[in-house]
Formats: C-alpha cells, structure tokens, sequence
C-alpha cells in the first residue's frame, strides 16, 4: 500500500505541467483545424493514446499515466484532444473486433485526429435500455440499409465517420440482434442536426439515418455480435477522465474561495471568514479528496489487473451526487451571484463545468444534474451494485 | 384556524389558473427568450383588463382590498406558467403600500397600480453579500425638513430596468422605516444590466446620484411586512414552478417507457415523484400559514415568513433535482419545457434572501 505517486509519476506530471507551461495556446482553438493542429501537438509529445498497443501507435501505458496527463491539461485549462469518441470508444472497438484492414485503414487517423468520431448508441426511446434500440440494419446485396434516429452525440457537425449500433435481427432477444458498424457520416441519407441544451449552448447532436446504405465490410465483429463490441468499449470509457474531473472540482473549489474572500456579508466581513462556510467548505473539500483518493485506488487497481467489481459503479454514483451537493452549496452561499450567467461583475464565476464547458457557477450547477444521468443513471448504479456486488434477490424485470 | 380556501380565493386561483395557463404556453415564453423580451405585454394587457392588478390595492384606492394570501395564491400560478413581467412586484406593491393620504400623489400611483397602469419593482433588504468595491456607494439618504436627496446603490434590484416606479425603501426622516418612490425619469438614476440564468427574469444594480425625493414622494410603512411580503411572494412563486416540474414529470413518467414498462411502474421513478409531492405539500402549508399570518397582522409573522422562505430554498432544489432525474436526457434539452421552471426556481432563490439570512431571522425573532 502507497498512497503517493510513484517517482516515474511524479516525474510524468512534472515533464507534463513544463510541456504545458511551454505550450498552451494563449485562446482556445475555435476552427476544427486549429483543434486539428492542437491535438497534433499533444499526439506528437505522446500524450494522446497513451493506453492504446504500441502496434496501433499508442505506448502500451496504463491507465493511470493517462490519467496524469488529462488531469495536467485540465490543471493548465488546455484544451482537450478532439476525438474523445474515438480515442475512447471507436479505437478500442476496432482494437478488438476490428478486421485487420479496419485496423489498419482507420486507427491511425484516429490517433492523429486526421479524421474524427461520434457515437452513435442511444435513442429517443433507448438510453437506460440501451438494447432496446430500434435503429434497423437490412441486408441488401453485399451493404446494409438503416433507418433510424440517434441522440445525444457529441461532435456530430464535424465527424468522419460514426460508430453506430443497429438491429439486424428482430426475432433475436434484444442483446442479440445488434450489430455494430462504422458508418461515414457524409453518406447520402444520413442528417446531423444540433441539440440545444438547457445551458443554451449546443455541444450534442441528433443524427438522422434515412436509407443510409453501408458496405458490409464496414461491420465491426460479427452480424448480431454488437452487444458485445458496445460493452467492451463502454468498458474502456470510464476511468481516464476521473482525475481531469477530479481537478476541475479542485479548481472551481479555488476559484469559489477566492470568490468568497472577494464577497462580504453586511457587516464588510469577507464570507471566507463566516466560521459556518468554513466549515461547510472544509467537507467539501474532503469529499473532493475522497472522490480524488478513490479514483487513484480504481486506476492503480486497473493498472495492476486486479478485478474492479463494482467499485466504478460505486464512484460513478458516489461523484455524481456528490457534485450536485457541491453546486448546491455554491448556489448557496453566493446567492444571486450564483444566477448570473458571465463573468463581468467578477471574473472568479467563470469556473466552467465538470466536463470541461465553459460557463458560470449557473451553467455548472445545471450541468451537474446530468453528471447522475449520463454513462449509467443512479438509479442504474443502484441496481447494478444491488445485483451485481451484493447480489441482493433480484427485482422482477419484464426484459 | 381555517386552510381552505374561502369563496373568493376559490373564484380568484380557478379564473387565475385558466388565464395564465391559456396565454402563458412554454414555446411564447421560449419565444420572447429569445428575443430578450422583459415584459409579456399581451399577458399585462389581459391581467389589467381582469382587474388583477387592483387585488392587493385597498378599496379606497380603487383596488380589491385583499391581502397575502391572495397575492400567493396569484404568485403561485405566475411561477406554475413562468410568467414574464413584473407582476408579483406589482401586485405586492399594492399590500406593502397600504393605505395614503386622500389626493396625495401616492394615493394616485396606487390607483394607478389597480389600473395595471404602472409597472413596479420593489428593493427588499435581504443581505446579499456584496463586493467589498460597492461598499463605497452605500445608500446615503439626507433629509432637509420632508425632502430627501438619495445617493448610492442598490444589488440585485428584480425588474427595476422594466418598472414605470421603483420602490425602494430608506430610513425616513425621524428614523424611520418609508418606502420612496423613484420614477424611471428621475435624475440621477442609473443601472448596471445582470445576466440571470433565468431569461425571463431582469436583474440590476441600481444607482442613485443625489436623486431628490419630495414630500409625498415617500410614506412610512413597515420594513419587517414588506420584507415579509416579499418572502412569502418569492416562496410562493418557486411553489408554483415546483407544481409544474412534478406535473411535467409525471406526465413523462407515464409515457416514457425502458425495459418495456412505463418508467413510471419503476420504484426509484415513482420515490422520486413521491419525494416531490411531500416537498410541494409542505412547502404550501407554511406559505398559507404565513400569508394568513401577515394579513391577520400576528407578531409571528415575520418567523412564520421565514420558515416560508426557508422551506421553499429546500424543497425547491429537492423538487427541480428530482423533476430532472426522472426526465433524463430530454430534461436537458432546450425544448422541454422543464428549464422554464427549473430556472425560474433558481432565479427566485437567488433574489429573496439566502437560506442562512431568513435562518438568522427566524432565530432572531424567536430566541
């Protein structure tokens, strides 16, 4: 047991936090090509893909290096790689079901954010039971042709090619009659259009399949084996962000405390000196820790083989609500402030959100609400460890 | 000790319900977002016409002469549609004023007010925490005989950009508690535009330089009601909001089905709901309690006011966090309508004083 960072760790982030220093653009990259060049930059001083097989131009790494890495980025307010889905979802699927002509023609540029990824899993009427996916694949010839509606993707507008899940077997038990596919998202028939969410901006998309046609070469596994290439990358999702998040908590918390030594009650007392919010704040903070602590024991347990049970579940749930709680104790104790929508009046409430959007303390507290609902709702987590670490008696299910 | 509603009030929520629900439709409000519209005009025209504005104004006035438990039952319905204007200030003007002088220039903004002819925004003192930069421009009021020159500024004032009058209170000539009257015209006075998460809500900080306030001009009232007033409207308003997320989402959850059942058949779906409910419940007696409170004139008032306030803080984030967990992903989409009232909730908590300000005064007037 050693609860600090090994010496090549430290080492790792120090290397990391110079690089960064040296590199991070003065504004953030708006136009797709200059988030083309900036993600260049980070494959190029291997920072990118760490965890990938040093075959498919990764470096072979654990997942705990990786996450050193996003958590330093997130630290200097660099801007992430682009291709999240791709390094995270697309890469893996295609590592370990992919043809070797898929493997060769398609994860380099995944890597190198030449050419750009969505997924495209849930439905309107299929997020929790993702399986229950309607989206039809109909073998014509040698492609298939899928009619559907796909939500919730990110960087729909400017990717390549998606990774999409759809039923070719009606007959089959749900799990069984889905296959996955890469699908280029500029075939005839196939419409993306922006999501606005309740923050007011649009980071999703829908994405409409109208008699998309795709050549069967473009399966990734086999017919009706989707399930399985789906989990195994949803797999390989969780985890290499937890310590960015994590970070971000650790900044926000800053910025907050330098907020509250700005703001003064009606006596001209800083609030940062209230005895109350002190002590408010210092639980905070050790709940920032044990969120922190306990990502560290998932990924050195990842990166020692040893089997997670249901301890991602666990954290999933565990800091989800707890960043609700955080944003509403800021809510609280800056009260109006907290509403306001820019940083004019003080620039501290630009604290962005936890993943990484930027915004005030209003946009992140909206945004932490769907933290316990995006990769697997609480309830779902609940269910999860119920079934599957305490293996409580099982509650009737129809399917 | 009565908590239904007499014949009046009856009559005042069912044609209150059918007005606002008829005009007030989520894509209008989404719609006048948009276009950074403050004041739902053709809303205002049709609560003039019915008289609304008058309710709280007293008869001699021209107004109807009721009281709290009218303006919450009123402010109830106005979060439930996410109304856009300054109604509830409005509307609490009339009670907070009271009764003037016969022929006095504020017995005509009274009369005014019942005509929905002005619009109003009141300042509330509820301590909100301030930049220690504002402090200089501390409120400074200097009385020579009954005239009044006002100076300084004034966070967080709701709708004061919007408003024909702004009331706002100062410490009167003999010490005091008079409420001013300031037109929208009036020399010296300036804002400072805030952007709310609630689009439909207008907040400034409101700057006054050596602005003059004549007799007639002011009236003295009292603090501790119009505070009260404003915590038990505000309260009343996100009760309303938090009716309208658990109706949305139990319409949703009868309709949205996973793992082939409806969602609502689901045990942590239907806990969340019920969770909602008991929250709603709860927060409506003690608002019902403290407007009859204030209207029967009980020194409890100002507690009963703050647990009030108090209540509708708590249950209001349980309400709005539970109406999106049970929506999921389409809650956060722009479309659905469930952000109106989330923000809404948001907005009002923010403006009516904070949990541990009405705390502070709750044990302040008790122990």
């Amino acid at each position: 047991m050693n609860g600090n960072e090994s010496i090549e760790e430290s080492k790792l982030r120090e290397r990391v936090r110079q690089w960064l220093i040296d590199h991070v653009p003065l504004a953030d990259p708006v136009a797709l090509e200059e988030k083309r060049d900036w993600h260049k930059k980070l494959y190029n001083a291997g920072m990118v893909g760490m965890t990938w097989p040093l075959e498919f131009g990764g470096q072979g790494a654990g997942p705990m290096v990786q996450a050193i890495v996003s958590s330093e980025l997130a630290l200097a307010n660099a801007p992430n790689p682009i291709n999240q889905a791709g390094l995270e979802i697309a890469g893996p699927s295609l590592m370990h079901y992919g043809s070797d002509r898929q493997k060769v023609r398609y994860l380099r540029p995944i890597l190198e954010g030449t050419e750009l990824w969505c997924q495209l899993y849930s439905e309107p009427n299929a997020g929790s039971d993702l399986a229950s996916l309607k989206t039809s694949a109909v073998r014509d010839g040698d492609s298939y042709v899928v009619n559907g509606q796909k939500v919730w993707i990110s960087e729909g507008p400017w990717s390549d090619y998606g990774v999409l899940l759809a039923r070719t077997d009606r007959t089959a038990p749900k799990h069984k009659g889905i296959s996955c596919f890469l699908v280029d998202m500029r075939s005839q028939g196939l419409e993306v259009r922006p999501l606005k969410q309740i923050t007011g901006s649009a980071h999703f998309s829908e994405v409409f399949l109208t008699g998309v046609r795709i050549p069967s070469e473009n399966l990734i596994g086999s017919e009706n084996d989707g399930w399985k290439v789906a989990m195994a990358a949803l797999a390989f999702e969780r985890g290499g962000n937890s310590l960015a998040r994590i970070m971000r908590y650790q900044m926000a918390f800053r910025k907050l405390t330098i907020t509250l030594s700005k703001l003064e009650d009606s006596n001209g007392k800083p609030l940062i000196e209230d005895i109350g919010i002190r002590r408010k704040l210092g639980a905070t903070w050790a709940e920032i820790e044990v969120q922190r602590v306990t990502a560290l024991r998932l990924l050195s347990m990842a990166e020692s083989g040893q089997d997670l049970s249901g301890l991602p579940s666990a954290h999933k749930l565990s800091y989800s609500e707890f960043e609700r709680r955080y944003m509403d104790l800021a809510q609280e104790l800056l009260g109006p402030w907290g509403r306001l929508t820019d940083g004019q009046q003080l620039n501290e409430l630009m604290v962005g959100t936890s993943s990484a959007e930027p915004g005030t303390w209003a946009h992140s507290t909206l945004w932490s609400r769907a933290v316990t609902i995006f990769a697997g709702t609480s309830e779902i987590q609940r269910n999860i460890i119920a079934d599957r670490v305490l293996l409580m008696p099982r509650e009737p299910r129809t399917s | 000790m009565e908590f239904h509603l007499n014949e009046v009030q009856s009559a005042l929520k069912d044609s209150s319900i059918e007005v606002l629900r008829d005009i007030c439709t989520p894509q209008r409000n989404l719609d006048m977002w948009s276009r950074g519209v403050a004041i739902d005009e053709d809303l205002w025209t049709s609560l003039a016409s019915l008289g609304w504005f008058g309710v709280c104004v007293p008869e001699r006035h021209g107004g109807l002469g009721l009281g709290a438990a009218e303006l919450c039952l009123i402010a109830e319905q106005i979060g439930y549609v996410s109304a856009i204007g300054p109604i509830v200030p409005t509307l609490a003007a009339g009670a907070i004023i009271g009764s003037a002088p016969e022929g006095s220039s504020m017995a005509k903004l009274l009369e005014l007010i019942a005509q929905g002819e002005r619009r109003i925004a009141i300042y509330v003192k509820h301590d909100a925490p301030i930049l220690g930069s504002m402090r200089n421009s501390a409120p400074q009021v200097n009385w020579l005989n009954d005239s009044a020159t006002v100076s300084g500024t004034w966070p967080f004032m709701p709708w004061a950009e919007s408003a024909d009058t702004l009331l706002i209170p100062v410490l009167g000539p003999r010490g005091q508690d008079v409420i001013a009257t300031i037109g929208s015209d009036s020399p010296g006075l300036s804002f400072q535009t805030l952007s709310n998460i609630d689009q439909g809500t207008r907040w400034s900080h409101v700057s006054l330089m050596n602005t003059e306030v004549s007799q007639g001009d002011w009236l003295e009232i009292s603090g501790t009601r119009a505070s009260d007033l404003n915590a038990i409207s505000s309260a009343a308003e996100i009760l309303g909001a938090c009716r309208r997320c658990l109706d949305l989402s139990l319409e949703y959850a009868g309709v949205r089905s996973q793992f082939g059942k409806l969602i609502g058949t689901f045990q942590a779906v239907r806990h969340h709901c019920a969770d909602m409910y008991v929250g709603i419940e709860n927060a409506s007696s003690v608002i019902a309690h403290a407007a009859a409170a204030v209207d029967a004139g009980l020194t409890t008032a100002s507690s009963s006011a703050a647990v009030a306030a108090i209540t509708a803080h708590q249950v209001g984030i349980k309400v709005w966090t539970n109406a999106l967990q049970v929506h999921g992903g389409i809650g956060f989409t722009w479309e659905c309508e469930l952000h109106l009232c989330i923000k809404r909730i948001m907005a009002l908590q923010g403006g009516m004083g904070s949990l541990d300000h009405h705390s502070e005064m709750l044990l302040k007037t008790n122990f």
